[in-house]
């Protein structure tokens, strides 16, 4: 359903999810190779207030966002970003549609698979060496411990968003 | 499906520790077994890195491969002409000698294969080797002059026969390449003597190895491209063997845009220049395969082949300097040799 | 529409504990000879890891006199001024496991660690 309501939701959803994720690029970083990955507390809040299909948009809205504001359209950054968003729905939604797992089950599965895809893709385009797969130790343990992070700010948002649906459990 | 509404634990509860116990668990059982590691020790000898590698339990391990190295040092002391008293240093005086023990032996292995390749080898290259300052890495071009003379010298001399050495003129022996091999013999004696079941002795690229590997049954001997040092040219599949290799691309220097390697031909006393870029000789022990090795180099292609067909249980590979790769007739034979594309090292 | 519940399940956990050993053995899923994460240098009777994540020079020990390792997109070089035959520095760069280099005069090893493709190396 189309309402101005949801509409609205998604627009502060995707706009908070590309702040973040701006944020994430402007604070000084001392691991290069491991991203927080807030935005995708926007879109695990998604998830919660406006079901699949807005977790989609927004994911989807944040990686255009960052693509044609910091990264220019083909850059190595931003395909290696689309490729972790994409990789992460496509975990983290039939995640969510089998209903047996929490925000905590949903953001861990996601952020390995936004780095199991970046490394796919990069290890395909840029650097054609299986070797970019040392860093899967390092990388996901970081992406298991930031999956948990960003669930529980994720459940903290939604517990005060008044529509949300887990203020109701 | 939503009507498992019961209050799952908070993060930090005793609940997801559960999870975190099993995971530690299976990490201790996951490192405690997988492929067999060798216990490896490497130590600056002999002018190179040396490198032992043995499958035996850790602390037995320690044992002989501390006694395998006690043993190549003394060996290194033996062979080396730099003492005073040194059976080495007497000859180059001009006294009589009496070898015996191991430099009898390394010295009777060199000769074997100087004579099999008409002086190809030469123990006797000491003053050459000098004057090009390849053993002390100050190298420079000697003048034409200074090697003929040295040349003349070396001819003048009788090489030492059997066990003895009659004195008068002075012998300038270099064994350093060969007493190598040597002691890469005598150190995987050790080892095998110790009871370490398998293993790798490798004297920067004189190695021999023993036993059966553990895990594939037959040891993988990478031979290095000789155009980038991180590239292999190829790989040996062998059982229990000596190899090592003699290339143009180990040492060199260039002086006025000339390039000079550090295999000398003992008949011109100038750097080998026979189309070979590398030589490989595999064979029963380590001080032959070391000298043949040298010696084919010097002799090219077509002698050097012929070399190392008549001499029992050798082998060889031999690239030249256009790329092409030689083989030896009893390769594919036991011995399996598979040629590298670049980046071999990626492949599983 | 759906709900989400925002506290941890049982559910949770075991996919935790599934892509916690997944991280722990992905090193064995690593094919020999692949491009490693760090060297180890061994130098002056010690020996220690630098990564190869992160650019940078360091200095290295030697007899010699002190050598430079350089540290570059992900792979590690010697630059090594005392040394008379500068056979160290055309060894570099290494970047996959058992790729290593060798400073006879100098006594440096940089290694990088890992499954390696062959017992050993003639040359």
């Amino acid at each position: 359903m189309r309402s101005p309501a949801r509409l609205t939701t998604m627009a502060m959803l995707v706009a908070g999810a590309f702040a973040l994720a701006s944020l994430e690029r402007v604070l000084p970083n001392p691991f290069p190779m491991i991203r927080l990955g807030l935005g995708n507390i926007m879109t695990l809040v998604a998830f919660g207030t406006l079901g699949v299909s807005g977790g989609v948009w927004v994911t989807a809205g944040r990686v255009g966002l960052v693509a044609l504001l910091w990264g220019g359209l083909f850059s190595p950054a931003t395909v290696l970003s689309a490729a972790g968003g994409a990789a992460s729905l496509l975990v983290m939604v039939p995640l969510l549609l089998t209903g047996r797992f929490s925000f905590y089950g949903i953001s861990m599965g996601g952020a390995y698979a936004h780095i199991l895809g970046q490394l796919a893709v990069a290890t395909l385009l840029y650097v054609r060496s299986a070797g970019l797969m040392a860093l899967l130790p390092f990388m996901g343990a970081a992406a298991i411990a930031t999956g948990i992070l960003n669930a529980w700010v994720a459940g903290k948002l939604l517990a005060r968003y008044p529509g949300g649906s887990g203020s109701r459990v | 499906m939503m009507t498992d509404t019961a209050p799952g634990p908070a993060l930090g509860e005793p609940r997801l520790s559960l999870p975190l116990c099993i995971l530690l668990t299976a990490v201790l059982a996951l490192t405690g077994c997988g492929e067999p590691r060798p216990y490896k020790e490497t130590r600056f000898m002999m002018g190179t890195l040396v490198e032992v590698s043995v499958y035996a339990p850790e602390k037995a391990a320690v044992q002989a491969v501390s006694r395998a190295f006690d043993r190549m040092a003394q060996l290194e002391r033996v062979a080396h002409a730099g003492h005073e008293d040194s059976p080495l240093a007497r000859l180059r005086r001009g006294e009589a000698v009496v070898l015996e023990g191991d430099l009898a032996r390394i010295l009777e292995a060199g000769m074997a294969v100087a004579r099999a390749s008409s002086g190809a080898f030469d123990p006797a290259m000491g003053e050459l080797v000098d004057l090009w300052g390849l053993s002390m890495d100050r190298p420079r071009r000697p003048s034409d002059g200074e090697i003929g003379e040295a040349l003349a010298r070396k001819a003048g001399l009788a090489l030492p026969s059997g066990a003895c050495c009659p004195g008068g003129a002075p012998v300038w022996m270099d064994l350093g390449g060969v007493a190598k091999g040597y002691a890469v013999d005598m150190a995987v004696e050790l080892l095998v003597d110790a009871g370490v079941a398998s293993g790798v002795v490798n004297a920067g690229g004189d190695l021999r190895t023993f036993g059966r590997r553990p895990g594939r049954g037959i040891w993988k001997i990478g031979i290095q491209d000789p155009d980038s040092p991180q590239e292999l040219a190829g790989v040996l599949q062998v059982g229990q063997l000596s190899v090592a290799t003699s290339g143009d691309y180990q040492r060199y220097f260039e002086e006025d845009g000339v390039r000079y390697h550090h295999i000398l031909d003992p008949a011109t006393g100038y750097p080998a220049r026979s189309g070979l870029r590398s030589v490989t000789v595999l064979a029963p022990d380590c001080v032959t395969a070391d000298a043949l090795a040298t010696a084919v180099f010097v002799l090219g292609a077509e002698k050097g082949m012929k070399l190392l067909e008549g001499w029992p249980g050798a082998e060889g590979v031999l690239i030249k300097e256009d790329g092409t790769v030689l083989l030896t007739g009893g390769i594919g034979d036991g011995i399996r040799f598979e040629r590298a594309g670049k980046g071999i090292r990626d492949q599983g | 529409m759906m709900e989400v519940k925002t506290r941890p399940r049982i559910t949770d956990g075991a996919l935790l504990v599934l892509l916690a050993v997944f991280t722990a053995v992905s090193p064995r899923l690593l094919p020999a000879g692949a491009v490693g994460d760090r060297v180890l240098v061994q130098a002056g009777g010690k020996e220690w890891g630098v990564p190869l994540l992160e650019d940078g020079r360091r200095e290295v020990p030697g007899p010699l006199g002190p050598a430079v390792l350089v540290v570059e997109s992900g792979s590690a070089r010697l630059q090594n001024a005392p040394c008379p035959l500068k056979i160290c520095e055309r060894m570099g760069p290494i970047r996959r496991a058992g790729e290593v280099i060798v400073c006879l005069p100098n006594r440096i090893v940089v290694k990088v660690p890992g499954r390696e493709v062959v017992d050993a190396v003639t040359r």
